[in-house]
């Protein structure tokens, strides 16, 4: 049927918006000859159905375009990586790729078992249910049917029997690292400590006390000095220092292996892009844009990452093993570590494929065969 | 060309793939006269769109088993007179493209014989 409707000018918008959703080189080869074969649907379903008759073709075309343009992509980026995989095992490059897929194995492999580690000792919870319940611990030893210890008297190994007049909350004494243990508070008059430490408590800045407290002390033993004094926050950062440093130590050789397997991933890019720049000249020249050339150098690039990052993926459920049977609390498979870890490292390879695949940009046809 | 064992392995064939080769089998076509040879050979049932169509042809392209006629878009107009559009290209059979429907076909056969040995041909009303 030879129709004559005008199809407008939406319409026509809207199905090369649809046909822009194909790859590059299947709309450059097929894109023309889709459009004339839209317009003869359209205007055959217009002239033959009416509104109802363009609604379906419409739907269909959605339809169409959302499979064929997936399949498409899903087949060009098949290609692509059968094409990266031979050329980077290919000889003399596969020694090349070897060693960047071990360094970028090991170095996501260290990076999450680390951060596993970071995760379990200092950022989760303490991997022991109800840690407040533990304070007491000595009271509750002594008694654990709940009897009221104030007035009992306890009898030590030296036969020194003692009175209890109160119970206090457990205290991480030497460490905030370690656990509360059993412990009593003994009278200085029984047992008199080289020196002692005076706790007090104020609702006013702690700073400004410290005279009051000074004066009080010599009212009581003008022989007695007083040193050191500090707040609390001041006590407990000093305590968390050589954590904090051991922290800082070890997220350190994180980032440096981190950093070795991305300079790894961009030298064998690098080095990727630099052996074939006489390929990469011939596709510009067959009319390829540097757009299109950087996404193929890419591809490469990027298949090599997804490989090293599941090889570190593997390395690191190793590492976890082996580090969980010797640190208390800390699990070979830490679920969020893993996402979080992986999703970085992924978006810094790309990166580091990035911009060594913009050389390709700077390549100049005519000069490179010419010189070749 | 393909070798014929290799043909063997492409089967079954994808529907739109066969309507495709037969709409090709007794002349040259350009995209949208395949669409209208299949919708015209299936009584309007099946209407091929633009994305199945293409992206086939390519495949089909890549195998071998049709040709684009570059050499007769120069006697375009003498084929189809009433072709308003310069940008139609022709697409041809291959003897390979020939065998893969036949192989096709004679699968479909085999199938449909099958079922009617098994009684399930439908009632002729």
């Amino acid at each position: 049927m030879k129709t004559t409707a005008r199809v407008p000018s939406w319409a026509d918008r809207l199905y090369g918006a649809l046909l822009r959703t194909y790859p590059a080189p299947f709309r450059e080869e097929y894109a023309g000859e889709m459009r004339a074969m839209f317009r003869s649907r359209w205007r055959e379903e217009r002239a033959s159905r009416g509104v109802p008759g363009v609604t379906r073709l419409w739907l269909g075309l959605f339809l169409d375009t959302l499979r064929t343009a997936g399949r498409e992509h899903g087949e060009m980026l098949g290609r692509d990586l059968r094409y990266a995989w031979r050329s980077l095992t290919s000889r003399p490059s596969w020694a090349f790729t070897a060693a960047a897929l071990l360094t970028l194995a090991l170095g996501i492999g260290a990076v999450t078992a680390i951060f596993t580690i970071v995760h379990a000792v200092l950022l989760a919870p303490l991997p022991y249910h109800g840690a407040d319940r533990v304070v007491r611990g000595l009271a509750r030893q002594l008694w654990p049917h709940g009897e009221d210890p104030v007035g009992r008297r306890v009898q030590l190994g030296n036969k020194q029997v003692f009175t209890i007049v109160g119970v206090v909350g457990d205290v991480r004494q030497l460490s905030l690292a370690e656990d509360p243990t059993p412990t009593m508070y003994i009278s200085t008059s029984w047992f008199l400590w080289p020196t002692m430490t005076l706790v007090v408590r104020t609702q006013d800045e702690p700073t400004a006390l410290a005279q009051e407290v000074r004066q009080t002390v010599t009212r009581l033993d003008p022989h007695q000095p007083v040193s050191d004094f500090q707040t609390m926050r001041t006590a407990v950062a000093g305590n968390a220092a050589a954590p904090r440093l051991n922290t800082v130590l070890v997220a350190s050789f994180a980032v440096l292996a981190l950093l070795l397997a991305v300079v790894g991933v961009a030298g064998v890019v690098g080095y990727g892009v630099g052996q074939r720049t006489r390929e990469i000249a011939v596709r510009l020249a067959l009319g390829s844009t540097p757009g299109r050339a950087v996404r193929h150098v890419l591809r490469g690039g990027l298949l090599m990452c997804a490989t090293g990052i599941l090889l570190g993926i593997g390395a690191a459920l190793a590492l976890g093993r082996a580090l969980s049977s010797v640190l208390y609390g800390v699990g070979a498979y830490d679920p969020a570590t893993f996402v979080v870890t992986t999703a970085v490292l992924f978006a810094i390879a790309i990166l580091a494929c990035w911009l060594p695949a913009q050389r390709v940009t700077r390549i100049e046809p005519s000069l490179t065969l010419r010189d070749g | 060309m393909a070798l014929h064992e290799d043909l063997e392995s492409l089967l079954p064939l994808p529907p739109a793939t066969f309507h495709i080769l037969v709409a090709l089998s007794d002349a040259d076509r350009h995209g949208y006269g395949i669409m209208q040879e299949v919708a015209q050979r299936t009584a309007g049932r099946t209407k091929l769109n633009p994305g199945t169509l293409y992206t086939t042809i390519q495949r089909l392209l890549e195998r071998g088993l049709i040709v684009e006629l570059s050499a007769i878009r120069e006697g375009r107009e003498r084929r189809d007179p009433d072709d308003d559009d310069e940008r139609r290209r022709y697409y041809r059979l291959t003897p390979s493209g020939r065998r893969v429907a036949q192989l096709e076909l004679a699968r479909l056969t085999e199938l449909v014989a099958l079922g009617r040995r098994a009684g399930l041909a439908p009632e002729k009303g």
